[in-house]
């Protein structure tokens, strides 16, 4: 039984991770300016191509995965400081549609640069296979996958709750006028914020382009499932997209061993029950925006 | 007392999108003393602190301090150049602890530290592990004042600090306010009960729909007392008595 | 907001419509192009309803659109083949589709009300995409257009007449909903809701009314779609399709009767003559958003319910007067009532 379930186990849980990894930083940026984030699979995918020329240049993986990331999260504080920062003080609605204009740009732009079909992402030979633990039989990759987003998902927990500039963000959140007033500089808050979120998405799409396969629109499709995510994790709160990324993962995976026709319908059966039961969402919490 | 004042305002007009909150509103604090900023509700007095922490850009006039402008200026820098807030309804950040709350305001390099505000509100130590949104009223008003210390400012902008506090807290309060203008701190103090704000301040001002209605400082306040009662809209048989 | 009926610029647009299948072969341009135009901007107008007169950032519409084009489709293939009760299917369920979801929304504003919508709108599109035997999954849903009355068939320039019909029908019911007592209100809720609530008015519940009426004209445009182009497809309920349509509303100018027209015209003109010019039109098309948000937020027809949209920060200051003030006089807020 266990031997069974145990593979699903961490399939969820990596599936999870990864849509919580996503779903962390759009709320990261959603939480502080209220940007809805429709760039946010760009980032991802952008992320994946940078590493794959990284490699295709003789770079290592874990190489390609730090510049990529590094790379992608620089591209994201121009476009926050070009583009997204102009909008703070408009509803809204106009950075959603300004995401949405990025989002069609890159789209493209990823088919013209490197085609409409996949490109070969090389899993690193070292990580392929399987690795046994006990009696149980685990893909290598996969494992990894895991322990590196427990370990960011940590690591910005830590960042958040244990330094100043966490704290400030966290107070931001709550208050950006009052935080202005005693003397921390928001505009610069706000770009260290969405940098984050970018960084966040960089690297997970850097470890799913190994899973997914890369193509110009294997962001968009975690994307959606990260909505989700925010959705019945709770708009506002962090816990709340790791304990619902975690939770759409466990659930799609046990539902693909015991019903597998249900298992993709099974994210929105849950996330329609959540918001009957909890209409902000399982850790939602009234805030400005709605 | 220094000729410059420390904060000076010229005809300082602002607006809420269409509505024209202040109308030329000029207005003076000096170091060391405690200037009363007094109205009716929706008079213009917070939207003046607000204008001059820079959280409301002025659409004319001047705000200087210490004959710099700081109009225009984002309000984190007008902080950072020595101007303090303590908002009505005071604005916790409500999910972080009454110390968290302290430490995102900290700047070293000051006349104040987090220790020397716990050393001078000890009941803040003994409570900087609770959420601030779990203080009492007293409580969150000492902590908004403590906060707004750390950062070491010459000018305090406190607004309605009495709002929804029992009379012992508030005496606690102004008497609070009394020892940091002794410490050297000038408070540009907004308050809705003009009397109480009368006893400790040296200079007062009345704001009626946007415009500055009087004006007056010292042995004046005492004279006219009566006739800020009417300013204020208090009926006549609730004037003070000069 | 003004509402300007204006005679000399409906009139104007009227004669254009109506000469559209005599000018675009002219132009070398097929009059297929013109039906899309109309029907994008029936779509444009079901997000204007929520989005320029209610306040609400509606980005699912695209969900509802899809819902009829597949209902349409279905009922002609399976059902009767006749165009007229297609269509209404179509109309219906896209009212239907939205209704469903309206519990769910009514309760939220702002970005999470948009995070709602977009999330229930892949729900639709993911249904569309995997019931296979229904809507034929990827491959979507082919579909003759049915005949009009009798056996006769519809070509492409009597369908134009046909979806300009229908789409004159529409634009003037709107114009007197807008005008009536219940769209007075939704601009109301529109313009600050708060001080709608203290006047008495159970917005929750005009906001599901708005949503019904939004999805009927989704439907209806949806409907009238998959018999143009005689497909029926997933993509059509995709979030992308959504936000084009939002950005048609906005381009044309928000909260204006003709906006989503005049952005539907520009959309599906630019979208035309760009991806014959070059392979990437799509960057252009959305280089051509971003210009428009960051350049000209107001849209051609430049009047927009928040004109260019207010900081949420001073509308919360306002909101926050408000009802003060109006508590003073003796008002209090109406509670919310749910809905069933």
């Amino acid at each position: 039984m266990i031997e069974r379930l145990a593979p699903e186990v961490v399939n969820g849980i990596v599936l999870g991770s990864f849509y919580a990894i996503v779903a962390i930083g759009l709320s990261l940026i959603m939480n502080l300016t209220g940007t809805i984030n429709l760039a946010h699979g760009s980032f991802m995918t952008l992320a994946g191509y940078l590493a794959f020329a990284i490699m295709s240049r003789g770079g290592s993986f874990w190489v390609a995965l730090g510049g990529a990331a590094l790379l992608t999260m620089v591209v994201g504080v121009a476009v926050e400081r070009l583009f997204i920062a102009r909008l703070y003080k408009r509803i809204p609605l106009y950075s959603l549609l300004l995401t949405f204009g990025l989002s069609l740009i890159a789209e493209e732009s990823f088919r013209l640069i490197w085609g409409p079909s996949s490109v070969p992402f090389a899993v690193p030979t070292n990580l392929q296979g399987s690795t046994a633990l006990g009696n149980i039989v685990l893909p290598t990759y996969r494992l990894v996958i895991m322990g590196a987003l427990v370990i960011v998902i940590t690591a910005l927990l830590l960042f958040l709750y244990r330094t100043r500039l966490g704290l400030r963000l966290r107070g931001a959140v709550q208050d950006p006028d009052m935080m202005a007033a005693l003397g921390t500089n928001t505009r610069v808050l706000y770009t260290v914020n969405f940098a984050v979120g970018v960084l966040l998405a960089a690297i997970a799409g850097i470890f799913a382009a190994g899973l997914l396969g890369l193509q110009p629109t294997m962001g968009n499709s975690l994307l959606m499932p990260a909505f989700i995510t925010v959705v019945i994790g709770g708009m506002g709160s962090l816990i709340g997209s790791i304990v619902g990324g975690l939770l759409i993962g466990l659930t799609v995976s046990i539902t693909t061993l015991y019903l597998p026709a249900a298992s993709e319908i099974v994210m929105y059966v849950l996330m329609a029950v959540v918001l009957l039961v909890r209409p902000r969402g399982l850790f939602g919490e009234a805030g400005i925006f709605g | 007392m220094p000729d410059e004042p420390l904060l000076r305002l010229d005809g300082v007009d602002a607006f809420y999108g269409k509505s024209h909150a202040l109308r030329g509103v000029s207005l003076e604090v000096h170091a060391g003393e405690i200037v009363a900023l007094l109205g009716l509700n929706g008079a213009g007095k917070t939207t003046t602190l607000r204008t001059i922490m820079g959280l409301l850009p002025p659409r004319a006039g001047t705000i200087r301090l210490r004959g710099r402008r700081i109009d225009g200026m984002p309000a984190h820098r007008v902080a950072r150049l020595g101007v303090g807030y303590v908002p009505e309804g005071r604005r916790m950040f409500a999910n972080l602890t009454a110390g968290e709350n302290l430490e995102l305001a900290e700047r070293p390099g000051g006349e104040w530290s987090i220790q020397r505000v716990f050393e001078r509100f000890p009941k803040l130590r003994e409570l900087r592990g609770r959420k601030a949104g779990k203080l009492s009223g007293g409580e969150q008003e000492m902590l908004a004042i403590g906060r707004a210390l750390v950062g070491s400012p010459a000018l305090l902008l406190i607004d309605e600090p009495s709002q929804g506090l029992g009379p012992i807290i508030v005496t606690d309060v102004y008497r609070t306010l009394a020892e940091l203008r002794a410490g050297g701190v000038a408070i540009l103090l907004v308050e809705q009960n003009a009397l109480l704000a009368l006893r400790v301040a040296e200079r007062a001002y009345v704001l009626d729909d946007g415009r500055v209605v009087y004006a007056g400082a010292g042995a004046d306040l005492a004279r006219d007392r009566a006739r800020i009662g009417t300013l204020m809209g208090l009926p006549s048989d609730e004037l003070p008595v000069s | 907001m003004r509402l300007r009926a204006n005679a000399v610029g409906t009139s104007l647009i009227a004669i254009v419509l109506l000469a559209l299948p005599w000018l675009l072969p002219a132009a070398k341009l097929n009059i297929s192009l013109g039906t899309t135009v109309l029907l994008f901007a029936l779509a444009a107008s079901s997000v204007n309803i929520l989005l320029g007169y209610t306040g609400l950032m509606a980005f699912g519409n695209a969900a509802f659109f899809g819902v009829g084009a597949y209902a349409s489709a279905l009922f002609a293939i399976h059902t009767v083949p006749s165009l007229l009760p297609a269509v209404a299917v179509g109309s219906i369920a896209g009212m239907l589709s939205a209704m469903l979801v309206g519990p769910f929304l009514i309760r939220r504003r702002g970005i999470y009300f948009s995070l709602l919508t977009i999330a229930f709108g892949q729900v639709y599109y993911f249904v569309a995409y995997r019931w296979n035997d229904m809507t034929g999954g990827e491959d979507g849903l082919t579909v003759q257009r049915p005949p009009l009355a009798a056996a006769k068939g519809v070509d492409d320039a009597q369908f134009y007449f046909f979806a300009l019909a229908i789409f004159a029908l529409f634009m003037v019911v709107l114009w007197y909903v807008l005008r009536s007592p219940f769209g007075l209100t939704l601009r109301a809720i529109g313009q600050n809701e708060v001080r709608a609530r203290y006047l008495g008015i159970d917005t929750n519940r005009f906001v599901y009314f708005a949503l019904t009426l939004s999805g009927l004209f989704a439907g209806t445009a949806g409907a009238l779609y998959s018999m143009s182009i005689n497909f029926a497809y997933p993509l059509l309920m995709d979030w992308h399709q959504s936000g084009d349509f939002v950005m048609m509303v906005v381009l044309g100018g928000t909260g204006t009767l003709w906006g989503p027209l005049v952005g539907a015209t520009i959309y599906a003109l630019g979208a035309n003559v760009l991806s014959s010019a070059t392979e990437a039109w799509q960057i252009a098309i959305g280089a051509l958003f971003v210009a428009c948000v960051l350049l000209f937020p107001r849209g051609l027809l430049g009047l927009g319910s928040r004109s260019g949209g207010a900081a949420p920060q001073s509308l919360a200051m306002e909101a926050g007067a408000e009802p003060v003030a109006l508590a003073a006089q003796g008002y209090e807020p109406v509670a919310q009532r749910d809905l069933g």
